[in-house]
């Protein structure tokens, strides 16, 4: 299949992904660039034992996962320049900036997110793919690599530690 | 029914054409590949060469090797 192909068949669901997962619709075009990128060179390495969604899901959590952190360092050395400069650099790790969300929402939901971002990666990633994307479990756990059960598990503490959050910043 | 806050959130379609750029991406992405694998041909070609050589001195002194131990018995002898 050609990449043009796959491009228009699925570029809502990575620009999707990758809005959750980042809340800011440059740093999500420039993560769907990326995740288009890998599906070209690594198109031949899909052995067809799932969907090609679920395989395009998992490069672009990966890929997600993978610019956040490059992101997280960034401000770190960032934050540790400023200190010999005495600048103040205490942006936002996130600039909250998703079109998906209304604007008399916007406050609401951004409160979710900024919870969802201090959950731990695969806590994330449950509960994007199951709350946000509304895949169903058995999807998710081929995504992530991991059993069912493990996604169920995952999913109850994920919601139990996001509830808790949530109550501490009301 | 209870409120789902996840519902808050729509589907966004992307409006931007973002192929251009991705295919800029790749063609960069196929140049680094190729300098990769000319850089790691190349050195292979040089540590094959090195060991060639490495191995052909060696060849080169163990005549000599063989010619003083053989005159040392010699001088042994003498002794």
């Amino acid at each position: 299949m050609q990449i043009e192909q796959l491009y228009q068949d699925y570029k809502n669901m990575v620009f999707n992904l990758a809005l959750q997962y980042l809340q800011n619709l440059e740093d999500a075009e420039e993560v769907t660039q990326d995740v288009f990128v890998q599906v070209y060179f690594k198109l031949d390495q899909f052995r067809q034992e799932s969907k090609l969604s679920t395989w395009i899901y998992k490069i672009c959590v990966n890929q997600c996962l993978d610019f956040i952190k490059a992101k997280k360092a960034k401000k770190r050395s960032a934050q540790f320049i400023s200190i010999f400069e005495n600048q103040n650099n205490d942006l936002p790790f996130i600039d909250f900036n998703h079109p998906g969300i209304s604007l008399e929402n916007k406050e609401s939901v951004q409160r979710i997110f900024n919870c969802i971002n201090e959950l731990k990666e695969n806590q994330k990633t449950v509960i994007i793919l199951s709350k946000i994307e509304k895949l169903n479990n058995k999807e998710i756990a081929e995504i992530m690599n991991i059993s069912t059960k493990a996604v169920e598990s995952l999913l109850f503490r994920s919601k139990q530690i996001l509830e808790n959050k949530l109550k501490e910043t009301e | 029914m209870t409120y789902n806050p996840f519902e808050e959130i729509t589907p966004v379609k992307l409006e931007k054409n973002l192929l251009p750029d991705i295919m800029l991406k790749v063609k960069k992405e196929q140049k680094k590949r190729e300098l990769r694998n000319t850089i790691s041909s190349l050195a292979i070609i040089i540590f094959v060469i090195t060991l060639n050589f490495v191995v052909l001195l060696q060849n080169q002194d163990q005549p000599v090797q063989s010619w003083l131990t053989e005159n040392q018995t010699i001088l042994h002898t003498y002794e």
